[in-house]
């Protein structure tokens, strides 16, 4: 017998004693198949940084502005509101420090002597930053729910016209063969006892 | 074309990258300033603030800037209605469950359809076997065609 071609492919093999564990014979019997592990739970490596695992308890997808940063602006309600000022807030503040520049640079600011008016102005504009993309990150969640719902209706749509079409298809079905039945009926001779 | 919220994010960004380029360009193209009544040799340069190639940077950045806001703006506002309040939250997550128990009901009658589909298909061939026995059957009897 010639012995079976061998493939050539561009691509490594893959790791055989792994995927010989998923033989057809295997799969069949359902003999001990190796299931994906479960997600980890608590602080793991990740490329050679410690990482904490997800705190269950703390509303972690928005961790709060106010644990290092100050928080400006004053309501999260009306959060199209908020960014517009934000946003204007930004070139207004962005104006002053031109204008803090062209005239001195050197001048130590009124609130606290240690930093000059400039670096005051600059980690302004930076907190003004910081804060509206983090307004705009809490908005994230309400994103992922609106994406789920949307996501669960279309399932839903989908699979009540996939079986309205197959009911159709059976009462079809149904009809076609009772005809048929019927029709056999009268081409048979009515036998007598 | 990426979520709204990613463009939001990206202009944020383009806005604070227009900016320090705006304020760094601005300082290396300035024309030196002049002292108060200090004499100086160029008295005969120009007041503009234009460059030497004739680019004026103030006026490109001015307007790059604004129409960055203007963009900024128009996304702010095409936000659809987020809800914020704990009644909103309780109603989208009352919405949601109700979403899934629907799944699972029209989950469970699609399942039910393909059920009577394989019942039917079933029956179906085991007339089309029996039938198709009896014609053999009856070709062997008569064997002439008849």
């Amino acid at each position: 017998m010639d012995p079976p071609p061998v493939l050539s492919s561009a691509f490594p093999l893959p790791p055989m004693s792994y995927i010989e564990l998923f033989s057809n014979d295997n799969i069949s019997q359902n003999n001990k198949i190796l299931q994906p592990p479960p997600p980890i739970d608590g602080p793991y490596d990740l490329f050679g940084l410690f990482v904490n695992g997800i705190d269950h308890s703390e509303p972690i997808i928005r961790p709060l502005a106010a644990q290092q940063i100050q928080r400006v602006y004053t309501r999260p309600d009306d959060y199209k509101g908020e960014l517009k000022k934000l946003c204007f807030a930004i070139l207004t503040n962005y104006l002053d420090l031109l204008q803090i520049v062209s005239r001195s640079t050197l001048t130590p600011s009124t609130d606290s002597g240690n930093i000059t008016l400039r670096e005051q102005k600059l980690n302004e504009i930076e907190l003004l930053f910081i804060n509206i993309h983090h307004l705009i990150n809490e908005l994230r969640p309400h994103q992922a729910r609106e994406t789920l719902r949307v996501i669960l209706e279309e399932q839903k749509q989908q699979r009540e016209k996939t079986s309205e079409k197959l009911y159709s298809f059976l009462n079809r079905i149904v009809d076609v063969l009772n005809s048929a039945v019927y029709s056999l009926n009268d081409l048979v001779p009515k036998t007598s006892n | 074309m990426s979520d709204r919220l990613t463009q939001l994010q990206d202009v944020v960004n383009l806005l604070a990258d227009h900016l320090c380029n705006a304020t760094g360009v601005l300082q290396e193209t300035a024309r030196p300033s002049r002292f108060g009544d200090f004499e100086q040799n160029s008295t005969t340069t120009t007041n503009s603030n234009v460059d030497n190639n004739g680019d004026d940077y103030s006026r490109l950045f001015a307007s790059l800037i604004t129409r960055t806001t203007s963009e900024l703006v128009a996304l702010i506002d095409s936000l659809p209605a987020i809800p914020s309040t704990e009644d909103d939250l309780l109603e989208q997550h009352a919405q949601l469950e109700l979403l899934e128990q629907e799944n699972i009901e029209t989950t469970s009658r699609l399942e039910q359809t393909t059920e009577l589909a394989e019942y039917l298909l079933e029956q179906v061939q085991t007339c089309l076997q029996s039938l198709s026995q009896a014609l053999l059957d009856e070709r062997k009897k008569f064997p002439q065609g008849q």
